[in-house]
């Protein structure tokens, strides 16, 4: 029998990995502890966990280490994409705390579940290798479905996380085939291997083409990208708001991130064949997005359409193949969380009893009830839009400049024209807000933490916009191991 | 040993056990006493009765047991390879494996905790 040889592997990559595992354990341990109606406390150290391994994977962000045998990468790209998991997470426990209770489900796994998704992503942001980046999209998956039915009681939660189950999987199938393929030309499955072997023998068998093709198709149900993205609306609307919140923005980018690193690492060599098709499917998705949007009046379902066009200028960012566009990319990362989870916050905010608060009705006169919260959703429409001062104009202005660099003119047009299509739907909400009369006079009673993060969301919106300086500059030491 | 050699041991075991099936199944039907009745004719389904509405509602228990089962069953197929080649994994492959084991003693504590093994 032969010996097994098992290489340690530098475990100081995986620290805040470990972390997070850890802390996501100990909630579940520690949920069992705390009485029923107390279950905030599991939620407080939850948010204190989070800024613990934040604080800890900070300190990564000059290193590059390669491990497990290659298949494991640490570098600054990967740490800013920790950092804004985390940051997501800590946004979406503050809005969650008191919205759980309205809701009737104030669980302790509600927070588990959140940071092993977070454990998930963050290892598709270090993947170096597809068998990774499964392993990594599958933990985060996994847990994101059981989230999406967290209000299991109410018929439509169930139905989006059926519905977000099905697809999943079954689009997972797609992923590993791609994967299979890959392995099966190049004899490896490490992105490094793979770059290698094309550069050696060239693209000229098909089968590449294809697994190029199933790898996008596989990251692009949870992109939410054209072909891929009949699940989100229904799944967005059925779920629990700050799920919602959620999975609109830390999925997305961690499968992003992933489909870029692919593209670049591995395929790099093929860049003008998955240029061309990622050109038709940017387009495809930000059009779909923003054209359907317009006729959404339910507030959840719109934002669910405006993300789908916010992933389809995104991947303009990875179509630009240059070292702006993934600068860009990792500002637009920064950018859509703070103005997607704050407008989320929003209705969240509007939840009372017996409103949702995602009717476009629930907005009416919302500026003369409350016209500070009207005032900070402007700040998230104009982000969402792309008008400056704000994050979003510094964040799409860095992307369309980029794709301009690539030279892909038409793609901007077309992103420009969608730019604009946004506009009227965005304010369609703002219209209702100051336009028109309140009709239900129930007030509002927003927790402390929803409070602070919809307003802090706001004001980094805005401040961001005047002064992106700090943002630009943690994206550019991102880029810096590549290129 | 040439290869074609090597395999007939396996034709020889492949007939052996299809001769022995073959055999008792025909022996019992010459042999054996038949009293058919209703319930003995019906296939037998794990207890379930076999022909009836598809649409009925399962104790939500079977579920969880079967889950805790399979989970439990995944710790021991890592273990069993463990276990063959504990000496060659050494140190290092001693800590993952206990790190891993502490992991299952985490979720039986939940499991237990949440209740999720009494039957009410």
């Amino acid at each position: 029998m032969s010996a097994i040889n098992v290489p340690v592997p530098n475990l100081s990559a995986i620290v805040p990995e470990i972390l997070t595992t850890v802390l996501a354990c100990f909630l579940l341990m520690f949920d069992l502890f705390v009485p029923k109606d107390r279950k905030r406390v599991v939620g407080i150290v939850a948010l204190i966990g989070c800024i613990f391994v934040g604080a800890v994977t900070a300190k990564y962000i000059n290193e590059h280490i390669v491990t497990f045998s290659g298949m494991f990468i640490l570098d600054p790209f990967s740490v800013v994409l920790k950092l804004l998991f985390l940051l997501c997470d800590v946004v979406v426990i503050l809005i969650s705390l008191r919205y759980l209770e309205i809701e009737n489900v104030s669980l302790g796994e509600y927070y588990a579940l959140l940071i092993f998704a977070t454990v998930g992503m963050m290892i598709m942001a270090s993947a170096n290798d597809l068998i990774m980046v499964y392993l990594g999209l599958e933990t985060m998956a996994l847990s994101v479905y059981v989230l999406a039915g967290f209000t299991r009681m109410t018929p439509k939660a169930a139905e989006a996380a059926l519905k977000y189950f099905l697809m999943g999987v079954f689009i997972s199938g797609i992923f590993l085939y791609g994967i299979a393929l890959t392995y099966g030309v190049v004899g490896s499955t490490g992105l490094p291997d793979v770059s290698q072997y094309i550069t050696l023998n060239g693209f000229k068998n098909p089968v590449l083409g294809v697994a190029v093709i199933l790898i996008a198709a596989g990251l692009g149900l949870e992109i939410a990208m054209a072909p891929f993205h009949f699940w989100a609306p229904d799944v967005y609307e059925g779920a629990p708001t700050s799920v919602t919140a959620f999975i609109s923005v830390a999925p997305k980018v961690a499968a992003i991130a992933a489909l870029f690193r692919i593209y670049i690492e591995a395929f790099n060599l093929m860049a003008a064949y998955w240029q061309s098709i990622l050109w038709l499917v940017a387009a495809l998705t930000m059009t779909i997005g923003n054209v359907t949007a317009v006729l959404q009046n339910n507030v959840k379902r719109m934002l669910a359409y405006s993300s789908i066009a916010h992933a389809g200028y995104m991947l303009m960012g990875i179509l630009a193949y240059n070292k702006l566009g993934l600068a860009a990319l990792a500002f637009y990362f920064f950018a859509y969380c703070l103005m997607n989870i704050g407008a989320f916050g929003i209705v969240i905010y509007l939840r009372r009893q017996n409103i949702v608060g995602d009717n476009l009705e629930d907005f009416k006169g919302l500026a003369q009830v409350h016209p500070m919260l009207a005032l900070v959703m402007v700040v998230f429409l104009l982000s969402l839009t792309g008008i400056p001062p704000t994050v979003g104009f510094v964040g799409k202005f860095l992307l369309f400049s980029a794709a301009v660099e690539a030279g892909f003119y038409w793609l901007v047009a077309i992103a420009v024209l969608n730019s604009v299509i946004s506009l009227y739907y965005y304010f369609k909400i703002a219209k209702v807000m100051y336009m028109e009369n309140p009709e239900v006079d129930v007030p509002l009673s927003a927790g402390m933490g929803l409070k602070v993060a919809v307003f802090t969301l706001g004001l980094l919106t805005f401040v961001l916009g005047i002064y992106p300086h700090p943002l630009i500059s943690l994206a550019q030491r991102s880029i810096s191991s590549f290129f | 040993m040439p290869l074609q050699d090597a395999y007939w041991p396996l034709i020889l075991v492949a007939l052996l056990a299809f001769g022995f099936g073959a055999v008792s199944v025909l022996l019992s039907s010459l042999l054996g006493p038949k009293k058919p009745d209703p319930i003995k004719c019906s296939p037998y389904e794990c207890g379930v009765e076999p022909v009836g509405n598809a649409r009925r509602k399962f104790f939500v228990h079977y579920y969880v047991i079967a889950m805790l089962f399979l989970i439990f069953d995944i710790e021991v197929v890592f273990t069993y390879p463990w276990a063959v080649s504990f000496k060659s994994m050494g140190l290092w492959g001693y800590i993952e494996m206990v790190v891993f084991i502490v992991i299952f003693l985490l979720i039986y504590v939940y499991v237990l905790g949440r209740g999720a093994l009494e039957w009410e």
